[in-house]
């Protein structure tokens, strides 16, 4: 059986069939291919609400980058809607980043979930579809508890 | 007699060879109770489809206990046998197994991937068993025993992923046809040339001609199997004849 590593860091192009699933929209940034193959940068896009005051449905562009993936918790940003029209609590104020240094971009706050990631047992498919998930969850569920903005 | 009417549907993905799930049902289910409990229905809103296998016929009426369907944005690509999707997935396992194929030196390696599929690979005697190879996976199968065989081939992974003299396999039909897996993309994006003309010493070449008419008297192969001759790192493509051995 291939080790957990094996496969190398970044998400394999057999692991981004599973994520067209459930998000047939996504597609990988060409920009962070990396040397094994694998890719570093997905952009999945992500139906969430608004902010915790309103639900009404916003389409989040998440730029997510894996070039640490599987060892490390990925970071997830927005890409769009500008960071002027984002009124969810658990999303920063757009920045620049190494990741994209010509776009703003708004990370997106995770909490402690990082801790949570780490304790994961050690499968690719496991981390990848839990790490999405909880993207997910935040997207939909705002924590005023935990603001970013 | 206790009746043996099917109570399943099977659900796989267009995009996703490899994966299924049986939806337990005793009566029809509708095309969105399919998607939506089969776990396929998209997270962004995207809108998907049922598609009926093998046909590929769009299912706009109930699914039937006992069908297979296919859910995607898209129709599959028909041309390609369902349960002989391409999906390139790479992996690295022991060859427990190694056995003889043809006169020419030939033979056949084979070992468990973590899943108890067994992965099938050619190459040369006395070169595969009690070693661990990377390989990549290319089609799967499941016997009526329920038992899981894949076919693939070995490949180098370094810039020149393929020498002269090495062994692989081909699909004959589909998007991918006659490409060889890149490990530096993750697809099968090396474009192979099969032989229009045996130039060797021996004559004993297959070229595409002669597969093709050996094609008419012994049926169409959807695989077939490949010797390397020689590989442009530039332009990243393969020229190759056809192993009648690895092949019928």
């Amino acid at each position: 059986m291939v080790d957990y590593l094996e496969l190398g860091a970044g998400i394999t192009p057999d692991e981004l069939r599973r994520v067209l699933i459930q998000y047939p929209s996504t597609a990988a940034v060409r920009q962070h291919k990396m040397r094994n193959g694998n890719l570093g940068v997905i952009q999945v896009s992500m139906v969430g609400v608004k902010s915790s005051s309103d639900s009404s449905q916003v389409r989040y562009q998440v730029l997510i980058d894996f070039r640490n993936f599987p060892s490390t918790t990925p970071k997830a940003f927005i890409r769009s809607p500008h960071s002027s029209e984002i009124s969810h609590c658990n999303i920063h104020k757009s920045d620049r980043y190494p990741l994209a240094p010509n776009i703003d971009l708004c990370a997106v706050c995770i909490g402690r979930y990082a801790d949570d990631y780490e304790s994961l047992p050690e499968a690719r498919v496991m981390r990848l579809g839990c790490y999405l998930n909880q993207i997910q969850y935040i997207l939909s569920n705002p924590n005023p508890n935990s603001r970013a903005r | 007699m206790e009746s043996v009417t099917s109570t399943k549907i099977r659900v796989g993905h267009v995009e996703v060879p490899d994966y299924w799930v049986d939806l337990f049902a005793d009566s029809s289910m509708t095309v969105n109770d399919v998607i939506t409990r089969s776990g396929m229905k998209p997270r962004d809103g995207s809108p998907v489809n049922c598609y009926l296998a093998p046909e590929g016929a769009l299912v706009t009426g109930d699914v039937d206990p006992g069908q297979t369907v296919l859910v995607g944005a898209s129709a599959p690509n028909v041309k390609v046998p369902i349960n002989r999707r391409i999906s390139p997935r790479e992996h690295l396992f022991y060859v427990k197994w190694e056995r003889k194929i043809g006169s020419d030196g030939m033979s056949i390696g084979s070992g468990f991937l973590g899943d108890g599929c067994t992965l099938w690979v050619p190459g040369m005697e006395g070169r595969l068993a009690s070693r661990h190879k990377r390989a990549v996976e290319i089609t799967r199968e499941v016997n009526a025993n329920g038992k899981m065989h894949a076919q693939g081939y070995t490949f180098l992974n370094s810039e020149t992923p393929y020498m002269p003299g090495d062994l692989a396999r081909i699909t004959t039909s589909g998007e991918d046809a006659f490409r060889l897996y890149d490990p530096e993309t993750g697809l099968l994006s090396i474009p192979v040339r099969i032989i229009h003309e045996d130039r060797s010493e021996n004559g004993d070449r297959m070229t595409f001609r002669a597969a093709k008419h050996k094609e008419v008297d012994y049926g169409p192969r959807f695989l077939w199997g490949i010797r390397i001759l020689g590989f442009d790192t530039e332009r990243r493509s393969a020229l190759a004849f056809v192993e009648e051995d690895l092949t019928w």
